[in-house]
């Protein structure tokens, strides 16, 4: 399956400098929508979301757009870091359209980035590190079938300063195939 | 026991919107539809709020059910 991934209702396809626009930078702006990510720490303008977006090569830093199928609008960003030594995947997500918020968008990107990651890119284990207190995270993790780890005390910090625990959930290859063997 | 579960429906219902005939002591985040994302942060809250404290984040991190719920209710 190449780019884009397609779901039911989303196209997921490479966050081009074309896509830094007015929309994409507010959400960066709005202290809801990236309350927890690394986007709280600074100001964020064109120049800064470029820099962002060149540490992306999409070929082992992915960086794709969420895309709705019929409009084709821009509701948020899912990333994948790969890891080719071990085998690895990091991934993130951020839906700035917080009208989209609560209507399944992360599971089922989510969903086929996992079946992109398992079958095309071959890799074996996907992990992620989201806070303790991020509810609706830990709620889409644990839906999915996610293993939590473990908890990393008092391991990052929020814009105001303080540190809070985040959690190791991780999804294994063979993991996820049971998982979706039992779907069908 | 039953008195928790009794409250955790209840809890769970009410954080979610939906009728307490929907939940019963098997009701997960795997069966009830209403309790996605953002519900699930209402569930969160409203047991904080009864035990007027923050949860412990291995039990946090650790809430799927309504059993999960009843069991921090019965730690009080």
């Amino acid at each position: 399956m190449p780019l884009p991934i397609e779901t039911q209702r989303f196209f997921l396809s490479p966050f081009l400098i074309s896509d830094i626009g007015e929309v994409y930078l507010s959400w960066l702006r709005d202290p809801e929508v990236v309350q927890w990510l690394n986007a709280q720490f600074r100001h964020h303008d064109a120049n800064s979301a470029r820099e962002w977006l060149a540490q992306h090569d999409n070929k082992d830093k992915f960086c794709l757009s969420v895309l709705v199928r019929d409009t084709k609008t821009h509701i948020g960003n899912i990333s994948a870091n790969i890891d080719r030594r071990h085998g690895t995947a990091m991934i993130g997500v951020m839906i700035g359209d917080k009208r989209w918020w609560g209507s399944g968008v992360v599971l089922e990107i989510r969903e086929a980035l996992l079946n992109w990651l398992f079958d095309e890119q071959n890799i074996h284990k996907v992990w992620s590190m989201p806070f303790v207190r991020n509810a609706p995270a830990i709620f889409n993790y644990r839906r999915q079938g996610f293993t939590c780890e473990g908890i990393l005390r008092a391991h990052r910090r929020r814009s105001n300063g303080e540190y809070l625990d985040v959690a190791i959930f991780s999804m294994l290859r063979d993991e996820w195939m049971l998982r979706r063997k039992g779907r069908k | 026991m039953i008195e928790n579960i009794d409250k955790a429906c209840r809890l769970v219902a009410e954080a979610l919107g939906v009728s307490l005939g929907e939940i019963t002591s098997k009701s997960s985040i795997e069966t009830i539809e209403a309790w996605d994302s953002l519900g699930h942060m209402r569930v969160v809250a409203a047991v904080e709020e009864i035990l007027q404290r923050e949860l412990e984040p291995e039990k946090l991190v650790a809430i799927t059910s309504v059993t999960d719920i009843a069991s921090l209710l019965g730690s009080q």
